[in-house]
């Protein structure tokens, strides 16, 4: 039987997802499909945020009361790729400073205010990589009231997941999109590659640029939406956990690469190091764009 | 873990520590793999009648994207008895056992192309099996192609089938007239040439993303030398001296020199997302051939994925026929059509069957199942007519272990 297209659009992790899979009959892509689907609904129970019942919030009481806490082989794997995005940002890429967002409201941009500087050296010292002991088995603080957050991580870590859940399963051609996190599986059965929108951060429904993507990954940080602007100084959501405030230079990063957990935390670095994130990409050496928040843009994929 | 080191390459250091993420290191080439698999079967009839153990290796080939081969070989050792024939006793009928004189080998290859593009896919299976009293070779070319959006399917194929059949005795026992030759030899006055062509149509519908329909229609007609030449029937008239027994009052098993049969099947699948995947089967199958014999099945399976990579997939099946015109487990006096076979596999009976299959794969690279199936053939079972007996009730049991490896 010739391969068709399925589609399984659904919503995990906060935002749109959607997988597409071409297979030689419905049952063969459904059975993908729930395989992938059920995989990913399996990191959100376990590293959300939100629920409290998660393995993360565990580990969030835990880190509340400067606790040790016993971890899995995969939580240690996800620790030690987080160890090396903080050691490969000098520090700038840290799953501890989303404390930080309690001095920043988003949602509430046209209230927004500065917060005070004592209070962001208050929330300051809860942050902190360094403050984390951890081994393959154990988790520990050393100072109370830290929070971690797989955020930057998890999503794209997920996405990989299901391009190796459709292999096992001899599926080769297809895509998947977690929130913009796109990691391709396969071509288009004739070998033709998929082409994928990244978004003009200054105008939501407008596109920057299409790329053309026959396997590997790509994900962006940074959006318009989510920007914010004080005192006529535009910021973006993303938090420097040294400074405790936002990055103000550059709007979005899209990355590609062979694995989309890399190509995420490549734009989130990039993001993070600001006027010097430019520069960090090209060293890095995968395909990127860029664009600032006064709307310059930049990067070998502008050129493609 | 404060120390912060500046790799040389932080691109490698990056995809180091990612690829070092359990489930992230695959890729596409993995996909369409070589594999192999092997299978063990061992098949045991009650009262210690036939038993098969069948081993069975087959090598799949992926040449390129839209091409593949698979080599396939089986052997299977028979050994055992079964029913020759029957004769009346007390107004019943009383079987007559081959003795524990079956020791028979199978050997078996077949080699497959397959070959897929826009249109559809194309197939063809070219193999030979030979036993010591057995010899066939056969070929099926098949097609599919799809249409309606590829929301419908279209299957056809046809298959050829050459086979030469004889009998063999042993001596001794068996030495009549056969001074001197010791050993094995072919029995004389049975045996021959049948061909057997086979076309099929059928046609796939998705009803929607969880289920489809299937219905296939196959048409076959067997010529030559159809009859069984081990087996005997119970002819009272008859005064030569049926061979081996040295009596009179039987006769070989004789029957038409053509069949034609058609079977239909209609099969309905549905997959059921909320529970882990599971899959429903529905068969149901109906068979009938010019001999007269008239059959339904019923089959149903459920398969289970549990955790953790195992599946478990329970199945029931019903059976029922009706004899063959010319059947009966005995004679009493001529037919006008000069047929005659007590073959039980032509008898009015009925059979329930069902079984468990357990599988469990390992690292997406190696795959093990388990199998146990039991089935009960009884003559009362059937819901259709004709002639039988309950002397042909049996029970048989099937137990197999698989193995797949994908490299």
């Amino acid at each position: 039987m010739a391969l068709q297209l399925f589609k399984y659009p659904f919503t995990a992790m906060g935002s749109p997802c959607e997988i597409q899979l071409y297979a030689a009959s419905v049952s063969d892509a459904a059975a993908v499909a729930q395989s992938i689907i059920h995989d990913i609904e399996r990191l959100e129970s376990k590293y959300s945020r939100y629920r409290p019942d998660s393995f993360l919030a565990e580990i969030n009481r835990a880190a509340a009361k400067a606790r040790k806490i016993a971890i899995d082989d995969e939580t240690a794997s996800l620790l030690h790729y987080a160890q090396t995005c903080y050691e490969q940002s000098d520090g700038l890429f840290d799953i501890s400073s989303g404390v930080l967002r309690k001095l920043w409201d988003f949602k509430q941009s046209d209230a927004m205010r500065i917060p005070n500087p004592e209070h962001i050296q208050r929330v300051l010292q809860y942050v902190g990589w360094d403050k984390v002991r951890w081994t393959s088995s154990s988790l520990a603080f050393s100072a109370k009231n830290m929070e971690l957050d797989f955020g930057g991580i998890v999503k794209e870590y997920a996405a990989d997941r299901a391009a190796s859940i459709a292999y096992a399963m001899k599926l080769k051609y297809g895509i998947v999109n977690l929130g913009g996190d796109i990691r391709v599986i396969g071509p288009h059965p004739d070998g033709s590659p998929w082409r994928i929108g990244v978004q003009d951060p200054r105008h939501k429904n407008a596109v920057l640029k299409v790329v053309a993507l026959e396997h590997g990954a790509m994900a962006s940080s940074g959006d318009y939406e989510r920007c914010i602007q004080i005192n006529g100084q535009r910021y973006s959501h993303i938090l420097n956990p040294q400074t405790g405030f936002p990055v103000n230079y550059l709007a979005a990063v899209t990355v590609t690469s062979d694995l989309c957990v890399l190509a995420g935390s490549a734009s989130t670095i990039a993001m993070l190091k600001a006027d010097q994130g430019m520069a960090w990409l090209s060293d890095l050496g995968l395909p990127h764009l860029w664009v600032t928040v006064d709307g310059k843009m930049g990067g070998d994929l502008v050129d493609i | 873990m404060a120390v912060i080191k500046r790799n040389k390459s932080a691109l490698s250091t990056l995809s180091l520590a990612a690829l070092a993420l359990p489930g992230v290191m695959a890729s596409a080439a993995d996909s369409d793999q070589y594999s192999v698999d092997t299978l063990f079967s061992r098949y045991s009839e009650s009262q210690n009648r036939m038993k098969i153990d069948a081993y069975q290796a087959s090598a799949y080939l992926p040449l390129t994207d839209t091409l593949n081969f698979r080599v396939n070989g089986v052997k299977d050792v028979v050994t055992g008895a079964s029913p020759v024939t029957y004769y009346p006793a007390a107004g019943k009928a009383k079987m007559i056992m081959s003795g524990a004189s079956i020791a028979d080998v199978r050997d078996a290859v077949d080699i497959s192309a397959s070959y897929t593009n826009n249109l559809g896919q194309f197939g063809v299976d070219v193999g030979r099996s030979s036993e010591n009293d057995y010899n066939s070779s056969f070929f099926n070319i098949d097609s599919k192609f799809d249409f309606n959006q590829k929301n419908t399917t279209l299957a056809l194929g046809y298959g050829f089938a050459s086979d030469n059949v004889w009998a063999i005795d042993h001596c001794p026992p068996h030495c009549e007239g056969m001074v001197g030759n010791e050993g094995k030899y072919r029995r004389s006055g049975v045996g021959g040439d049948k061909q057997n062509h086979q076309g099929l149509i059928g046609i796939t519908q998705l009803l929607d993303k969880h289920s489809f329909v299937q219905a296939n229609l196959t048409y076959s007609y067997s010529g030559g030398y159809l009859s069984d030449p081990y087996k005997a029937v119970y002819a009272p008239w008859v005064t030569e001296p049926y061979p081996n027994y040295a009596d009179s009052g039987f006769m070989h098993d004789t029957r038409p020199g053509e069949k034609h049969q058609i079977a239909f099947l209609t099969r309905y699948v549905r997959h059921f997302s909320n529970l882990n995947s599971a899959a429903l089967h529905l068969d149901y199958r109906y068979y009938a051939d010019t001999w007269n014999i008239g059959a339904h099945t019923f089959e149903l399976s459920w398969n289970q994925p549990i955790v953790d990579h195992w599946s478990i997939t329970p199945k029931f099946r019903y059976y029922s026929q009706n004899a063959a015109e010319f059947y009966q487990p005995y004679y009493t006096s001529q037919r006008t059509d000069g047929f005659y076979s007590s073959d039980y596999r032509l008898a009015r009976f009925g059979s329930v069957s069902g079984g468990v299959q357990i599988e469990k794969q390992f690292f997406s690279k190696l795959s093990v199942g388990f199998a146990i199936d039991f089935y009960k053939r009884d003559y009362s079972y059937s819901i259709n007519g004709g002639a039988g007996s309950p002397v042909d009730n049996f029970t048989f049991s099937i137990l197999s272990a698989n193995i797949n490896y994908k490299f």
